[in-house]
């Protein structure tokens, strides 16, 4: 698997802007049209999907899953809505789909979810691979973070994607923000965690 | 002095690695695609073929068959015939409860074997029963007998 470290890029991948005649090709079923459109969007989709299931595989599945929904749906759509965003919310609602496939999305409840997360000082060797440290926060807290920290989902869209109050997701945030902490700086001051906490809570 | 608390949190989710996708994983999806659309097709032409049988029984017009002139010898002789009953009886038309009773049973099998796909050469058997059986209640008509089958 290729692989590059500007984040940014994915983090942008979805805004990207598609020209007119591009959609419209796209929309009379021109094969090319689509490859374009896969060619801007895949590889948002995939690290997206990569970010929230850390599996290759699965991560796999939701991009195939998405382009052949867009390819069925293509024809119909009107342009309401930039066309990366709603690739963005079908990759989401289908990582969503497979978390849920997988039961990973249990339990609710904030304070249970970080009962069996690793500590401080528990961690294997790869403790400082960013992405193997993102995979240790529990699916729930991993979904909120990379939604809210990379794919920029406010906590209002949070809670109506989980059907929860806005506090729910802020939170998950805040406790996914300070076991990273922990986990990146293992012995911070009291004064740090409740700063992180009101951080978060401001975002 | 301690740097901002966020600082290593925020490195952490910007060096986060993008990776790209395997470079078969598009045309995986365009094969996809063309297998679902192939699925779609032989579906929606199965459920055509079974429609235009209904709709050909109901309204009592032949259905085109390419590529069997058996049985399309056999779809003609049986609109012949009808038209012959018709004539006899004063018609019957309408749906296919409204078909002579002793037809409903060839006609429901005609129908199962369209739906299944069935070979030409059961196709023409039962459209040969039918006509045998349109022949039968012609004969009655017109001698005022009555058939019996075994």
């Amino acid at each position: 698997m290729e692989m590059t470290t500007d984040s940014s890029n994915s983090a942008s991948g979805f805004a990207q802007v598609i020209d007119a005649e591009t959609l419209a090709r796209a929309r009379r079923g021109d094969t090319q049209a689509h490859t374009v459109l896969y060619q801007r969007f895949g590889r948002a989709s995939f690290n997206l999907a990569l970010r929230v299931l850390g599996n290759r595989a699965a991560a796999e599945d939701v991009v195939q899953d998405v382009f052949l929904k867009l390819l069925g749906a293509i024809r119909s759509y009107r342009g309401e809505a930039p066309i990366g965003a709603w690739l963005k919310r079908m990759t989401v609602n289908a990582a969503i789909d497979q978390l849920r496939a997988q039961r990973h999305l249990e339990p609710e409840d904030p304070e249970r979810l970080f009962e069996h997360v690793a500590i401080a000082g528990t961690l294997p060797d790869d403790a400082h691979d960013a992405m193997a440290l993102l995979q240790r926060l529990p699916a729930r807290a991993r979904l909120i973070l990379v939604l809210h920290e990379l794919e920029g989902y406010t906590h209002k869209e949070l809670a109506v994607l989980f059907g929860q109050s806005e506090s729910y997701s802020k939170s998950i945030l805040s406790r996914a923000l300070v076991r990273l902490q922990e986990w990146l700086q293992p012995v911070p001051q009291e004064s740090d965690i409740v700063e992180l906490r009101t951080c978060a809570n401001r975002h | 002095m301690r740097q901002p608390t966020l600082t290593a949190s925020a490195q952490l989710l910007a060096d986060l690695p993008d990776f790209d996708p395997p470079a078969d994983l598009w045309p995986r999806i365009l094969r996809r695609q063309r297998v679902l659309q192939l699925r779609r097709r032989a579906a929606l032409g199965t459920l055509l073929a079974a429609a235009s049988v209904v709709l050909a029984l109901v309204l009592r017009i032949p259905v085109p068959v390419s590529g069997d002139p058996a049985l399309v010898r056999l779809q003609a002789d049986s609109q012949r015939l009808e038209s012959r009953l018709a004539m006899l009886v004063g018609g019957f038309k309408g749906s296919a409860n409204e078909s002579p009773t002793d037809l409903r049973p060839v006609e429901r099998a005609l129908q199962d074997a369209y739906d299944r796909g069935a070979s030409s050469a059961e196709l023409a058997e039962l459209w040969r029963r039918r006509n045998e059986m349109l022949d039968a209640l012609i004969s009655t008509r017109e001698t005022g007998t009555l058939v019996t089958r075994i």
